[in-house]
């Protein structure tokens, strides 16, 4: 059926498609190229120059920007900027893998029609809903010395110290906070799986461990990959969360995007760019790795989806 | 079979009630603080001795609140809007039609997607400023009308699950390009819309670096979420009143959900995928 009317679909028809295509897209790339593009190359161009004033070879002073090839770069093999990345790379994959299976537990519970089901959705969302800058508050007076998280273990940690510990609390809050948006994401997913699947799956005395990995897992696949994808480039730049939650310039929960920020209120812009620029480099590196790796289906068009159905 | 069953009646409800608390609970613990007195708030006492009521009617003595709720219901409305109106068409380009430099096209939004704001933020803003629009909100809003990577790289995706044989079909009965996105499209990926915009509206609810960067100083123009932070600043010690205003500020967007999540039901019932 498709295929003949594929074949019916003439040359004059796809031109049409063509310039329906460019005038649906052409205000959205342009604009999206001003906003990729041209900041983006000042920003590459900035991490190659030193700006405001600095010392010539001969000891004068030199007003405005100068050329300083690679010296803004020098920073990236320093510890701060090893230990920034250790850092959201750690935060990433913790948080990452953790909100995975607490997103599809949430989308599964969510998805089945029990008495209370809207009451539950409503209140695995709400953390959704609380602004980040304010849930980092919340957690902040949760993570007190004397407060809910030590009343309830039961120890006196100073988790908003140095340390091990600042790590967990920041896991902790930003794990309540995103796992949501996973959920949410599966169950959308979950909802455009017809039904008669899962029936002739209980027809043919499939259990409900069977089921999920053979017919639901494989097939909420794509929206799953989707909110990986998403969640990992949006772990990759956390700022917000540590920083208010344990605070700026410390060392063990300082992100890629916290030293930035830090460098560029100093002033130092040529090595914050140097660093932003390694921070794009870096998200676009594991967004390839990971759609080469898991996501041959992610980015690929309906016609190779669809072969791959077949 | 039936005592299995029973089984599984109590370990999804287990399981229900186990999430419910992990993420209703600090929300709980908000609430109570919030109606703790001054004194009672520095404590780890977590049952309020006393109701302090008047700490909501404090918050906005205190505070512009109101404005700042106006204000960000605004712009989340306004931005979630245009961002609807110009990218579904342009995820429906993305996913169906098939032209010459699709592939970069789709590269330059996925790019979009990863850049750090941090990295750009100074060379937009001189932009903005040149326009003379900082001090608002408008930078936030406008863009939107040219789409929002995140939302068109969303849309396509579920776009390109709606099998092919339902445009087909429409195209063998005479349906223009234009009509098969409205009649055909549209109604099936209401599931996803409403999803997108609920995406937009809470990003654009949480955002903090936006505001912070172009609202400006005037109190009168700002967002609950930079309106708060500065609360916290100047009543450092009051968490009552802190949590007070946290739960003020997550109240309507619950009321929101509540309605969208009615119309994210109904669209699935509604679609043509299921049956």
């Amino acid at each position: 059926m498709s295929g003949a009317a594929n074949r019916r679909r003439g040359p004059r028809e796809r031109a049409g498609q063509s310039r329906l295509a460019a005038l649906m897209l052409s205000p959205t790339l342009v604009v999206l190229a001003l906003v990729v593009l041209y900041p983006l190359l000042s920003a590459v161009r900035e991490s190659f120059y030193t700006s405001g004033e600095t010392l010539d070879a001969d000891g004068f002073v030199v007003e405005g920007e100068r050329f300083a090839g690679l010296a803004n770069y020098s920073g990236v093999l320093g510890e701060r900027f090893v230990n920034a990345l250790a850092n959201t790379t750690l935060f990433t994959v913790a948080t990452v893998s953790i909100e995975v299976v607490l997103g599809v537990l949430m989308a599964l519970v969510m998805h089945r029609a029990f008495r209370g089901r809207g009451f539950l959705r409503a209140s695995i969302l709400i953390p959704w809903a609380v602004p980040t800058a304010v849930s980092g508050l919340m957690w902040r007076w949760i993570f007190q010395a004397d407060g809910v998280a030590n009343t309830i273990i039961g120890q006196q940690i100073l988790w908003t110290t140095e340390g091990v510990q600042a790590k967990i609390a920041v896991i902790v809050a930003d794990t309540w906070k995103t796992a949501p948006f996973v959920g949410l994401l599966v169950l959308a997913g979950l909802q455009i799986i017809a039904g008669e699947v899962y029936e002739a799956a209980r027809v043919d005395g499939a259990s409900a461990w069977q089921t999920f990995w053979r017919i639901t897992l494989p097939l909420v696949r794509p929206a799953l990959l989707v909110a990986v994808l998403f969640r990992m480039m949006d772990a990759l730049r956390v700022f917000d969360l540590p920083y208010v939650l344990i605070g700026p310039r410390k060392h063990s929960v300082e992100t890629l995007s916290a030293l930035i920020w830090d460098e560029a209120t100093r002033v130092h812009y040529g090595p914050a760019s140097a660093y932003g620029t390694m921070l794009f480099l870096y998200i676009a590196l594991i967004a390839f790795v990971f759609v080469k790796l898991l996501g041959a289906d992610l980015l690929a068009d309906v016609r190779t989806r669809r072969r791959v159905a077949s | 079979m039936t005592r299995r069953r029973g089984l599984m009646w109590i370990a999804q409800h287990a399981l229900a009630i186990a999430l419910a608390l992990m993420f209703l609970g600090p929300v709980v613990l908000v609430a109570l603080t919030a109606l703790m007195t001054d004194e009672q708030a520095l404590t780890s006492r977590l049952w309020p001795e006393q109701w302090n009521w008047a700490n909501f009617g404090d918050v906005f003595a205190r505070s512009e609140l109101l404005t700042w709720t106006v204000n960000t219901f605004v712009y989340a409305s306004l931005a979630t809007l245009f961002m609807l109106v110009s990218s579904v068409p342009a995820a429906y380009a993305l996913a169906r039609f098939r032209f010459r430099g699709r592939k970069l096209a789709f590269l330059v939004v996925i790019s979009a997607m990863m850049l750090p704001p941090q990295v750009v933020a100074v060379p937009i803003y001189l932009v903005w400023a040149r326009l003379d629009l900082t001090d608002s909100l408008w930078p936030l809003i406008l863009p939107m009308l040219f789409g929002d990577a995140f939302s068109i790289f969303l849309l396509r995706q579920f776009l390109i699950t709606i099998p092919r044989d339902y445009t087909d079909a429409a195209r063998v009965d005479g349906c223009s390009d234009v009509r098969i996105l409205f009649t055909v499209i549209l109604p099936m990926a209401r599931p996803a819309i409403a999803a997108v915009a609920l995406f937009s509206f809470f990003y654009c609810w949480n955002d903090y670096y936006g505001p912070l960067l172009y609202a400006g100083v005037d109190q009168e123009g700002w967002t609950l979420s930079l309106g708060l932070a500065t609360f916290k600043a100047f009543h450092s010690v009051q968490w009552n009143l802190t949590m007070a205003a946290t739960l003020l500020v997550t109240a309507p967007v619950i009321i929101v959900f509540l309605f969208a999540q009615r119309v994210f039901i109904e669209g699935v019932t509604l679609t043509g995928v299921k049956g």
